[in-house]
């Protein structure tokens, strides 16, 4: 009897129950009240929805490309942003005259929310196998455009007006992109010529200006400074025989002379002036040892010996021809100091001879030191130029010493001129030396821009052929050819409505019903601090009561509780009628409530 | 501290005395109930509609309501606990008001007056709303008001219900003011030692106000021997409960009545 169980059991839970039932009772006839109202009124509503397939382009595409490379879904994304711009979505409200309540009530915002609720995009995608990679992976190959509206009629008109909006918007879309590609590649293509003809131009001056140190040209300067240098060897071989013959010709030349030999009617050779004046100048030297200076024989030949070289023109005397008699008086003066004493007439003679030669030697040395210029160039020009004047007596008459003559001149004149053309050669291989020797440095530069022009021109001829192809993509594009959006199954006025789901709200109503009393009982429960048995009295008090009075019920009661009863069940049963008239006259009338309520719940 | 600690020894010798004064008391009183003769005549006694009180919530002792049982069962219990502590004068109590401590004074009070030899005095203190009378229906002119005023005896006011011989009351007709201090003066605790000493076998049920709407409980509870809470299902709230016993210190509780019961005792008998 005082045993009670410490924790409450089953029995003190469903004590709880039976303590809250009134509760429960009202909570739960108010749950399923509002459960089935609710079930019953919610208004229908209908989805209508439209598929679009994404066609592939027709034409393959290793023949034409499209220019316009998103993938579908990525694009009818952003055709849905499009679509679904404020004044798109306004204007189908105003034109459908669409949530005519919400429109007087709502801000414009929630108005639009609601539209873009209501409309749905459904991607439909496919298992594919990706040609070009071979991989598994998922295509979208259309989509659902969808919207939802109390009426099936203008599901269905809308649905219809969103549909067309995708197609229209995708065809313009395309077609944009695809004039967007080709204009550019023209805007492209067009500045890349101006920077081409730029180009060439500034090469054009670029060759002007060095023309002759193009590295095009290295290998011709290369072969003409081999060919000059071949030709400048021949030419200098050439001088230096020509050289060789006019020595061998001047020798000839001295060794003839030019006066053929005459002979006099007595059979005297006519000796010729040099020789004369040689012998005149021997007999001279011979005379002036012999006698002195006043010596009639002296003066004679003196004067002979100067007419003569008058006459000849040569000059008075050479230094050679006063060395040679200088050097034979000197070794008769030394042939004859072994053999005589210094009295001796002959020795006498000799040393006189000598000394004079001497003398005159000096002499000579000095003067021909005075005049060093002609003397120096005479000398440069070689030893067989010494007396060229004297070797070209004009008045030659030896046929041999002419022919001779006539040769030197003519091998003079032949160096003279290969001298002049290995002047022009040297001066041409200076040329081309230097040619060679700067191109690197014009072939960085040339080379810079010419590559400038290639990439230029590379650039250019795949624009252009980028132009092409987009040209024909475009025309692809406008013949719709390309991918493309078919309405394959248009939007039907829904014979049936997606909401609400009324089996599921009432089933779920009745279930939160259930918890909700449930919920208030156990929070009656937790909030009521009063006594409830005679288990919590013993806790509180430390001893069991004494007794248990139940509640004593008496006629009273009875009656109060019937009275009550009858006037719950009156009040509830007038209040039942008060609202069917109420909604019959205010909302709609009843028959016409119970038909819809009939059809709304498939019976 | 030394007057403290003196007054402490003080009152230890004097509840001792008493201690051992009452237990004389109870002791020649058993001697006594035994061969007393039949009570002593009330005043007048009055006649009352019991088909009418039942409808009142009643118990009688021809009662088969399965409340009857109930109120036998916290009769014999009271009795009993009364029986072997010597207590005389048991008053009943509750936290609050409305929660049947009249009914359950009454009840308990034809209970125990159903028992042979064991007489009863159903005594109405609760000053502020005394109900006793309104309940039984008494035709009555004057109650412990009167006397509480000093305008009538105590042997006036004295009365029986015909068919319960065992039973006496004394109610109180209208409200006192000042109840506290009325029941603080010493007469009022002399009339109650009066009273017990005048039978001491006879058990006293005193019907008082609620314990924490007022200090009349607080301030008699040391005049009464024990006290029976009485609380209601599912309308006493436990903190007040807590409070009520914290209140009552010393006093002793011979138990609890839990009324609106829902558990029963016993499901058929």
């Amino acid at each position: 009897m005082n045993t009670t169980a410490e924790k409450p059991n089953l029995h003190g839970y469903l004590e709880i129950l039976r303590r809250r039932r009134t509760s429960i009772l009202v909570a739960l006839a108010s749950g399923v009240l509002a459960t089935v109202v609710l079930a019953a009124t919610l208004p229908s509503r209908y989805r209508s929805s439209g598929t679009i397939l994404i066609e592939q382009q027709e034409i393959p595409t290793d023949m034409v490309k499209s220019t316009v490379t998103s993938y579908a879904d990525q694009r009818v994304q952003v055709i849905s942003k499009r679509v679904m711009t404020t004044a798109t979505l306004l204007d189908i409200i105003k034109r459908y005259n669409l949530y005519p309540r919400e429109q007087a009530r709502d801000t414009r915002e929630a108005l639009l929310k609601r539209m873009r609720d209501d409309i749905g995009l459904n991607m439909i995608n496919a298992d594919v196998i990706d040609p070009r990679s071979g991989r598994p992976t998922s295509a979208t190959i259309a989509f659902e455009v969808s919207y939802t509206s109390r009426s099936a009629d203008q599901a269905a008109r809308v649905a219809n007006e969103l549909a067309t909006l995708y197609l229209n918007e995708n065809l313009t879309n395309r077609d944009k992109l695809a004039h967007e590609a080709t204009d550019f590649l023209q805007g492209e293509g067009d500045r890349i010529n101006a920077q081409i003809v730029d180009l060439e131009a500034k090469l054009a001056a670029f060759k002007d200006k060095n023309y002759a140190k193009l590295p095009e040209l290295m290998q011709v300067n290369m072969q003409l400074l081999d060919r000059n240098e071949e030709e400048l060897r021949t030419q200098e071989a050439r001088l230096s025989s020509l050289e060789q013959q006019r020595v061998y010709l001047q020798a000839q030349l001295v060794q003839l002379k030019p006066n053929s030999t005459v002979f006099s009617e007595t059979g005297e050779r006519i000796v010729s002036s040099n020789d004369r004046l040689k012998m005149l100048k021997s007999q001279l030297a011979a005379a002036k040892a012999k006698y002195g200076p006043d010596h009639p024989d002296v003066i004679t030949l003196t004067r002979e010996v100067s007419g003569m070289e008058s006459e000849l023109g040569a000059k008075p005397d050479t230094l050679n021809d006063l060395r040679r008699e200088l050097q034979s008086a000197q070794s008769q003066l030394d042939d004859v100091r072994k053999r005589y004493t210094p009295e001796h007439p002959d020795r006498i003679r000799l040393e006189a001879m000598v000394k004079s030669l001497q003398t005159d030697l000096d002499a000579a040395l000095a003067a021909s030191a005075a005049a060093p210029q002609a003397a120096s160039s005479t000398a440069a020009a070689g030893g067989p130029f010494d007396d060229r004047n004297a070797l070209q007596p004009t008045d030659a008459d030896n046929p041999a010493y002419v022919q001779i003559q006539a040769q030197l001149a003519g091998t003079e004149n032949d160096i003279k001129a290969l001298n002049v053309s290995i002047a022009k050669l040297q001066a041409s291989i200076h040329g081309y030396e230097s040619d060679v020797t700067g191109s690197p440095e014009v072939e960085r530069e040339y080379h810079d821009l010419s590559r400038d022009l290639d990439n230029a021109r590379l650039r250019y001829q795949e624009i252009r052929t980028k132009q092409g192809d987009a040209r024909v993509a475009q025309s692809l594009e406008s013949d719709r050819q390309g991918e493309h959006f078919t309405l394959i199954d248009p939007p039907l006025p829904p014979e049936e409505p997606v909401s609400p789901n009324r089996p599921l709200i009432a089933i779920a109503g009745l279930v939160l019903t259930l918890g909700l009393a449930l919920l208030v009982a156990m929070l009656r429960e937790l909030l009521d601090t009063t006594v409830h048995s005679r288990h919590e009295l013993l806790q509180l008090v430390g001893v069991a009561p004494l007794a248990l009075i139940p509640r004593i019920e008496t006629q009273a009661d009875r009656r109060l509780a019937r009275r009550r009863f009858h006037l719950a069940l009156g009040s509830a049963a007038g209040t039942f009628c008060v609202a069917l008239v109420l909604v019959h006259f205010f909302y709609r009338p009843l028959d016409v409530i119970f038909y819809s309520v009939v059809h709304r719940l498939g019976m | 501290m030394d007057k403290i600690q003196r007054a402490l020894d003080l009152a230890a010798l004097q509840r001792a005395a008493a201690s051992a004064e009452d237990t004389a008391v109870a002791e020649r009183a058993a001697v006594r109930r035994e061969f007393t003769p039949a009570p002593i005549e009330p005043h007048r006694r009055l006649s009352v509609d019991w088909a009418a009180l039942r409808e009142r919530r009643i118990v009688d002792w021809a009662d088969k309501r399965p409340a009857a049982q109930a109120y036998r069962m916290l009769r014999t219990q009271v009795l009993q606990r009364a029986r072997a502590h010597h207590l005389s004068t048991v008053g009943v109590i509750s936290a609050a008001n409305g929660e049947g401590k009249t009914l359950t004074a009454i009840n308990l009070a034809l209970g125990v007056a159903a028992e042979p030899n064991q007489s009863v005095l159903l005594m109405d203190l609760d000053l502020k709303r005394p109900s006793i009378a309104r309940t039984l229906g008494l035709q009555l002119d004057q109650g412990l008001e009167a006397w509480f005023a000093g305008s009538a005896k105590l042997e006036n006011l004295w009365c029986g219900l015909e068919g319960a011989e065992r039973l006496f009351l004394m109610p109180t007709l209208a409200a006192v003011p000042d109840s506290s201090e009325v029941l603080a003066r010493s007469a009022t605790a002399k009339m109650l030692q009066d009273l017990k000493e005048r039978d001491p076998g006879r058990l006293m049920i005193v019907d008082l106000p609620p314990v924490l709407l007022s200090d009349d409980v607080i301030t008699l509870a040391p005049r009464l021997d024990a006290v029976v809470l009485v609380v209601t299902e599912g309308r006493t709230r436990r903190e007040d409960v807590a409070r009520t016993l914290e209140l009552l210190g010393n006093t002793r509780v011979i138990g609890t009545v839990l009324n609106q019961a829902t558990e029963s005792e016993k499901r058929s008998y």
